[in-house]
């Protein structure tokens, strides 16, 4: 199990390293997907099959999915690679990388002093993780709820556009409901 | 399971949920810019209501709330300084070519995601109401679509936000790698009071970044002045405000219950971030022009302050936080106040120098905000002096001599830039105030009033407001 456990973390690390470098938008996705999949095995193996499940279906299946279709209708091509370009040079991003590396082998340290005990590991199926939300932690879930529609009244504010223009006798007809805008 | 008496003590912030479902079904129904605004203020008021009914004593619902006098002092605070927000939306939203009714569901939402994190007792809990209060942030700060600047200003808090959150996972996740604990019961127990092992402190040190990024600590602060003066300025008010009360608030929370700030690391890394808040935020305030930005500087020295309050690691050390946010709560409603009190249609007053002259035309205006500049510089008779003092008195008991040295001295520097403000209203200038939404809306005028008389009680008579805060 512990083999799977590696493999899979090393290919969900180089896959996030890639969803950061990559300069054409889909590739960036494309790696996203697979850093989402190998996540899920990680959790598989780490015995919450329910969570991996979900992991597949809802982040790197639904999300995924649309992110793509989004990113491809706005057609950025040729010209987002040109203005992602500049981001990547070798001087911005030196020394940042240097900086994070020194903070990544300080968490090695801690890491290695930290003795893990034995994996106990136990399944957890979707019957545990269904009492608990609707159990000692309802009251979590309904915020839950709260933060989905600060999202999407935020997201629908934002992103709203003008009103079609009618003919104006059409206007006449529709004076109350108008904005501004 | 969760009992219906569990619901009675969550029954504020389940009213505030509430109220902004039916302000966002009203929007559906019929489009109405008044209503919107009263059912956001009976909803307040409500809420407000249930808090005062509130049993005393300490309360766990499910185990992931805690209901206890800390909490519910900042509930009622953060549910006030909405209360006055709405009051301020209102006339600055009426001249502003934009839809409106929305700004009220993301001001009601961010108020739940506030007002639930004070009483987090959970990481989780505390996780989902940071994230309620940021996502309907990002709305409310860029809710002027239309303008360049608010709408930068939203993607870079959006952005901010994420990292900070982030931060605040990975730190969480460590603890809970080396506990096996989220709630701060199971996590003392766990911790033993002390003994804080690397994993633990590298834990809480990334947590301490999320912290910093909301609420604009030095290190982390360079987001907050592009935000401020981007931001529609009740929008701004809010961010300085409640924002960063509420992150405060579990900051303290969290520190206190597992006994981390007498572990010297730790104490050490808090007070070297106050000194530089209180340092940097004074010295760079000094060189702004523009008074949105000279205010987000004035708020992280503002912060800094606080810190040394909660570095006190005592009860009367909380009460003194509690005490100086909440002046500092009515000084910066104050500040902002009469910035929107003052914009019109073609937008706000930013510069410093657009108030040139403002005591030979608008002259009790202008005495409001001397006194406003006068409390936040912390001068004796106002609110912020009173604040300082009783954070100096917590902060003596404890020892921190050094931070209170820094204290005196960056309030020194700090006044040169409040009293410029006072001298520019003060230089002659014939022109007159352009056309502000303040001219013809009493609710403003009561408003400022109100908030002027407030400022001059704390400074002189603070008893009343001391013995509210002695229930913890």
């Amino acid at each position: 199990m512990d083999i799977i456990f590696y493999i899979a973390a090393v290919i969900a690390f180089i896959a996030t390293v890639g969803v950061v470098t990559r300069k054409n938008a889909i590739h960036a996705l494309l790696y996203l997907v697979v850093s989402l999949l190998a996540v899920s095995v990680i959790f598989f193996v780490l015995g919450a099959p329910f969570v991996a499940a979900l992991e597949v279906i809802v982040y790197a299946g639904a999300i995924m999915v649309l992110f793509v279709f989004a990113i491809m209708m706005l057609n950025l091509g040729k010209d987002g690679i040109a203005k992602e370009s500049p981001f990547l040079n070798f001087g911005s991003w030196l020394i940042p990388a240097i900086l994070c590396l020194v903070l990544l082998g300080e968490l090695g340290y801690v890491f290695y002093f930290h003795q893990v005990g034995d994996h106990d590991l136990r399944e957890i199926g979707p019957k545990e993780v269904s009492s608990s939300l609707f159990g000692g932690y309802v009251l979590a879930v309904e915020l839950a709820g709260m933060l989905l529609m600060a999202g999407i009244v935020g997201a629908y504010h934002v992103g709203r556009e003008k009103k079609r223009e009618y003919h104006r006798y059409m206007q006449n007809l529709e004076t109350n409901t108008e904005d501004y805008e | 399971m969760i009992t219906l008496e569990e619901l009675k003590w969550l029954s504020p912030q389940i009213i505030i949920a509430a109220t902004a479902i039916l302000v966002m079904l009203g929007i559906a129904v019929k489009r109405n810019h008044l209503f919107s605004s009263l059912l956001t203020l009976a909803g307040l008021i409500a809420s407000f209501i249930c808090l005062l009914n509130a049993e005393p004593g300490q309360h766990l619902a499910s185990n992931i709330f805690i209901i206890d006098g800390f909490g519910n002092y900042l509930t009622g605070l953060i549910i006030c300084a909405s209360f006055v927000i709405t009051l301020f939306a209102y006339p600055y939203m009426q001249v502003q070519k934009t839809i409106k009714e929305e700004f009220y569901v993301l001001l009601l939402l961010a108020t739940l995601g506030a007002d639930c994190m004070v009483i987090s007792n959970h990481f989780i809990t505390f996780v989902l109401s940071l994230e309620v209060l940021s996502v309907s942030l990002f709305g409310f700060i860029g809710y002027l679509k239309n303008e360049k600047f608010s709408i930068e200003a939203g993607i870079k808090y959006l952005i901010m936000a994420a990292v900070g959150s982030s931060f605040i996972l990975f730190g969480f996740a460590l603890i809970y790698m080396a506990t096996g604990a989220m709630d701060l019961q199971a996590l003392n127990k766990a911790l033993n009071g002390g003994d804080l092992s690397p994993l633990v402190l590298t834990g809480l040190a990334l947590s301490i970044v999320g912290f910093g990024f909301k609420m604009a600590l030095v290190p982390f602060h360079l987001w907050t002045p592009d935000i401020y003066a981007g931001a529609p300025a009740p929008s701004s008010a809010f961010v300085a405000t409640v924002s960063k009360g509420a992150a405060f608030a579990f900051l303290l929370r969290l520190f206190y219950s597992i006994g981390g700030l007498s572990h010297d690391s730790i104490w050490i890394a808090f007070a070297v971030i106050a000194t530089a808040s209180m340092f940097i935020g004074n010295w760079l305030a000094l060189q702004q022009k523009n008074i949105k930005r000279m205010l987000a500087y004035s708020s992280i020295s503002h912060l800094g302050y606080l810190m040394i309050g909660f570095l006190a690691f005592s009860i009367p050390g909380m009460r003194s936080a509690a005490f100086y946010l909440t002046i500092y709560f009515v000084s910066m409603l104050a500040a902002f106040g009469l910035i929107i009190y003052l914009s019109g249609r073609k937008g706000e007053p930013l510069m410093i120098e657009d108030y040139r002259g403002l005591f030979w035309t608008k002259p009790w205006l202008a005495a409001f905000f001397s006194v406003t500049m006068l409390s936040l510089a912390g001068v004796p008779f106002t609110a912020g002096f009173m604040g300082k003092f009783y954070l100096l008195a917590s902060g003596m008991n404890s020892g921190g001599i050094f931070l209170l040295v820094v204290l005196v001295v960056s309030s020194t520097i700090g006044l040169f830039y409040y009293l410029r403000v006072v001298s520019v209203m003060l230089s002659r200038n014939s022109a007159e105030v352009p056309e502000h939404v303040g001219a013809n809306s009493w609710v403003l005028k009561l408003l400022v009033g109100a908030l002027f008389i407030l400022l001059l009680w704390f400074g002189m008579y603070p008893s009343v407001f001391l013995q509210m805060l002695s229930g913890f």
